[in-house]
C-alpha cells in the first residue's frame, strides 16, 4: 500500500510540478509561522471511550482503524469517533503538498487533491477521450481564460453552483441557487478525482455517453475500486493494499481584501474563475484569489460499498442556529442584520454572475448551521488545532462529521475479492445501509438543504444512491457520470 | 437480567414476526425502539408496564407466543385481560404503520415521526418502500428483490420468496 501510494504521491507530484497545477497567491500580507517539514506528527484524542490516533502525514489511510473499540465498547458514539479520526487522517492526508510538505508556504502549501484531475478535464465536449488510464489529463481551459495570459500555475474553477446542471453553460437555469458570500461574490466549487477512480472511468469509457451506452450494453455494472489494506494471504485484498476510489468536492470564495479578507487565514490560490454564458451575457474569465471553504471526501472502502462521506469547512463560514455568535463577522453570514435574506433559503432574484459583487444584502446568502458539530467532534477538532495544525492555514479547518453506513452489508459480510475489486455488496435489503448520522450537511455545499427532514435534507448517501450514468443506470454513488458529452451511440 | 427496553424488544419481535435483531440491531442510528418505548410509555402510563411485566413473566414460565395467539384471538389467555391485547395490538400497528392507534379509540390516530412512517414495517413486508422515500438505488424496479426473509430476518442468506 505504502508503494501505491508513494508512487501515486510522486506520479502526482510530477504532474503538478509539469503542468503548474497551482499557485499560491502573490498577495498574502500576513506572513503565518513556518510549519515543521517534519510530516509525521500524531496526536491522541479520547473520543467517547475510545483513543482515536489521528496522524498528520502524507498517507490517505485505506479504512477507519477500530482497534481502540472492544466489544464491549461497541457503540454508534464510539464508532462514530473511529470514522471521525478516519476523516481527520484523510483529510490531513489529502491537504499535504504532493512532495510531502505541510503548511511549509506561509503555513499554507499545494496539495495533493488539486493535483487529481477535476471534472472538467474527464468529461470533454463530444465525449472526447481525456487520456490513458495511469495519466493525469491536462487542464481543460477555456478560451476565455487562455486569452488573459499564460495560465500555467493557475487553477480553473467553473462550477457556481454544486448541482451537475450548473455546470452546463447556461443550459440549465440556477435551480439550485448559488452561494453567495457576504462581500457579494458568488462562491466556486470544483469537482476531482484520485487515480483510481479516473482509471477506472477511462479504461471503461464512461467518459462519453456511447461508452457509457456500451457498457451498459455489455451488462456491466458501474462498480468503482475500493480501499482496502494489505492482506498477506490476498484473500481481502492484494498483498500490498490498494487505494480504491476518492473524489472531493472543494467550495472556495473570492478573497476580497478590500472587504477585509486576510489570504492568510485560508488555503487559497490564484485562479482563473471562468463564468459561463448566460442569458445574453457571453462567457468570461477572470483572475482572483480563492480561498476554499468548503471540503466533501468520499472513499469508497472495502466495507463501505456506500462509500464514506466526510466533510470539512472554514471556522469561520457560518454561526450555529440558536447559539451564540461567536465571531464578529463570517463568510456566509451578517450578523444583526435588518435586510437580509431569510436565513438558509436562496437569495434573491435574478442571479447572474456575471454581474458582482452583489451589493444588496437580500441578494447575498445568508447561512446558518441547522445541525450542530457533536460535542465529541468538536472536542477531536480542537485537539487537532492545537497539536497538529497550529500555526498553518490549516488550523482554520474543522470537521463537520462523517457519514457512514451501519449496515453497509446486512448481516453476513459478502465475501470480497479481486473481480469484485476486493469490495463488499450493498445491503440488499437497505442498500443505503442506514447512515449514521442520518442527515449531514456542509453549510457551503448543501446551504440550502440542511435539516432533518427525509429527502428533503441533506444526507450524502441517500442522495448518491441515486445517481445515475446518462442512461439511467446506476453509477456507484457519483453524479460525475452524469456529465459526460458526446452521442450516446 | 432483561431491561424493561430488551422486553419490549422481543414482545415486539414476537407480535410483528420480525427478527428481534431488526428492532435493536447493535448499532441504531435510528433507535426507534426508544421514541416508540417513550412514546407509548407517555401515552399509557400505566397500561404498557403491566403489558411488559405480563408479558415477562409469561415468557419466564415458558409461555412463548401467549400474547402473539392472544392478540389474534386464537387463543385466550387470562394473563392478557381484554386492554392489555388491545394495547398490543397498538404497538404491532405502530411497528408495522409508524402510526399510534389510540387502543381505547382506533380511529384516533397519530403518526408519530417522519422516521416512524417510512420505517413502517409494512414497506419491508410489501418488499415496497414509503412513497419518495425509497432506499433502493435508481433502477431498482427491474431488478429482483431482496428474498422476503431476508427482510423480515435480516440475514441476506434466507431463503424464501423473490431471490
Amino acid at each position: 500500500m505504502k508503494r501505491i501510494l508513494a508512487v501515486a504521491v510522486c506520479v502526482a507530484g510530477l504532474v503538478a510540478l509539469y503542468f503548474g497545477v497551482i499557485a499560491k497567491p502573490q498577495n498574502e500580507a500576513t506572513l503565518l509561522p513556518q510549519a515543521s517539514q517534519s510530516l509525521q506528527k500524531s496526536a491522541q484524542v479520547k473520543c467517547g471511550s475510545t483513543t482515536q490516533t489521528i496522524t498528520n502525514g502524507p498517507a490517505i489511510p485505506a479504512i477507519p482503524d477500530f482497534a481502540s473499540i472492544t466489544d464491549n465498547d461497541f457503540s454508534l458514539e464510539n464508532l462514530q469517533c473511529a470514522f471521525d479520526s478516519f476523516s481527520w487522517n484523510s483529510f490531513l492526508a489529502l491537504n499535504h503538498a504532493p512532495e510531502g510538505g505541510f503548511g511549509t508556504s506561509n503555513g499554507d502549501n499545494d496539495t495533493v487533491w488539486e493535483t487529481w484531475a477535476e471534472s472538467s478535464d474527464i468529461f470533454l465536449e463530444g465525449g472526447a477521450d481525456p487520456g490513458q488510464p495511469g495519466q493525469t489529463p491536462p487542464r481543460d481551459i477555456p478560451d476565455e481564460c487562455l486569452a488573459l495570459g499564460d495560465p500555467k500555475g493557475m487553477a480553473v474553477i467553473r462550477q457556481i453552483g454544486k448541482h451537475p446542471d450548473l455546470l452546463e453553460e447556461a443550459t440549465q437555469p440556477f435551480n439550485s441557487g448559488p452561494l453567495i458570500d457576504t462581500n457579494g461574490w458568488y462562491s466556486r466549487f470544483a469537482i476531482s478525482v484520485n487515480q483510481p477512480m479516473y482509471n477506472y472511468i477511462t479504461e471503461n469509457q464512461l467518459y462519453s455517453k456511447a461508452g457509457q451506452t456500451a457498457f451498459s450494453k455489455a451488462g456491466k455494472a458501474v462498480n468503482f475500486t475500493c480501499s482496502c489494506p494489505p492482506d498477506a494471504t490476498g484473500t481481502k485484498c492484494s498483498p500490498t493494499g490498494q487505494q480504491g476510489a476518492i473524489m472531493v468536492k472543494a467550495a472556495w470564495k473570492v478573497i476580497d481584501a478590500d472587504e477585509g479578507d486576510d489570504a492568510s487565514q485560508f488555503h487559497a490560490a490564484d485562479a482563473l474563475v471562468y463564468t459561463p454564458k448566460f442569458n445574453d451575457k457571453p462567457a468570461s474569465c477572470k483572475k482572483q484569489t480563492m480561498g476554499l471553504v468548503g471540503f466533501h471526501i468520499g472513499h469508497k472502502t472495502i466495507n463501505d460499498p456506500q462509500w464514506l462521506w466526510s466533510t470539512f469547512e472554514h471556522v469561520a463560514n457560518v454561526p450555529q442556529k440558536d447559539r451564540p455568535q461567536s465571531r464578529a463577522s463570517y463568510n456566509y453570514f451578517i450578523p444583526d442584520c435588518t435586510d437580509c435574506n431569510a436565513v438558509n433559503t436562496p437569495p434573491a432574484q435574478p442571479w447572474n454572475p456575471h454581474i458582482q459583487p452583489v451589493t444588496a444584502n437580500a441578494g447575498k446568502s445568508q447561512i446558518e448551521r441547522s445541525i450542530p458539530i457533536t460535542d465529541e467532534t468538536v472536542a477531536m477538532n480542537a485537539v487537532v488545532t492545537s497539536a497538529l495544525t497550529k500555526g498553518t492555514v490549516w488550523e482554520n479547518y474543522h470537521l463537520i462529521s462523517t457519514q457512514w453506513p451501519t449496515q453497509a452489508t446486512l448481516g453476513q459480510a459478502t465475501v470480497p475479492d479481486a473481480q469484485n475489486g476486493w469490495c463488499t455488496s450493498l445491503n440488499p435489503v437497505d442498500p443505503t445501509g442506514a447512515p449514521a448520522p442520518a442527515f449531514l450537511a456542509n453549510t457551503t455545499l448543501e446551504s440550502y438543504i440542511q435539516g432533518t427532514v427525509p429527502q428533503a435534507s441533506s444526507n450524502c448517501i441517500s442522495c448518491h444512491k441515486d445517481a445515475t450514468m446518462t442512461n439511467g443506470t446506476f453509477s456507484d454513488f457519483t453524479y460525475l457520470l452524469e456529465r459526460a458529452k458526446g452521442p450516446a451511440q | 437480567m432483561s431491561t424493561q427496553m430488551d422486553v419490549f424488544v422481543q414482545m415486539s419481535a414476537e407480535l410483528t414476526g420480525f427478527d428481534a435483531s431488526m428492532f435493536a440491531p447493535s448499532v441504531d442510528p435510528a433507535n426507534l425502539k426508544k421514541v416508540y418505548f417513550d412514546f407509548i410509555l407517555d401515552k399509557e402510563p400505566e397500561s404498557f408496564p403491566e403489558l411488559l411485566n405480563a408479558y415477562a413473566a409469561a415468557q419466564a414460565a415458558g409461555g412463548s407466543g401467549v400474547l402473539s395467539a392472544a392478540v389474534t384471538g386464537a387463543t385466550p389467555a387470562p394473563a392478557f385481560p381484554p386492554e392489555l391485547v388491545r394495547l398490543a395490538m397498538s404497538v404491532n400497528k405502530l411497528w408495522y404503520l409508524g402510526s399510534w392507534y389510540n387502543p381505547q379509540n382506533t380511529n384516533d390516530q397519530q403518526v408519530v415521526s417522519e422516521q416512524s412512517y417510512i420505517r413502517g414495517l409494512a414497506w419491508q413486508v410489501m418488499q415496497s418502500h414509503a412513497m419518495g422515500n425509497s432506499p433502493f438505488t435508481f433502477g431498482y424496479w427491474a431488478k429482483d428483490p431482496a428474498a422476503s426473509l431476508a427482510l423480515t430476518t435480516g440475514n441476506p442468506a434466507a431463503d424464501g420468496g423473490a431471490g
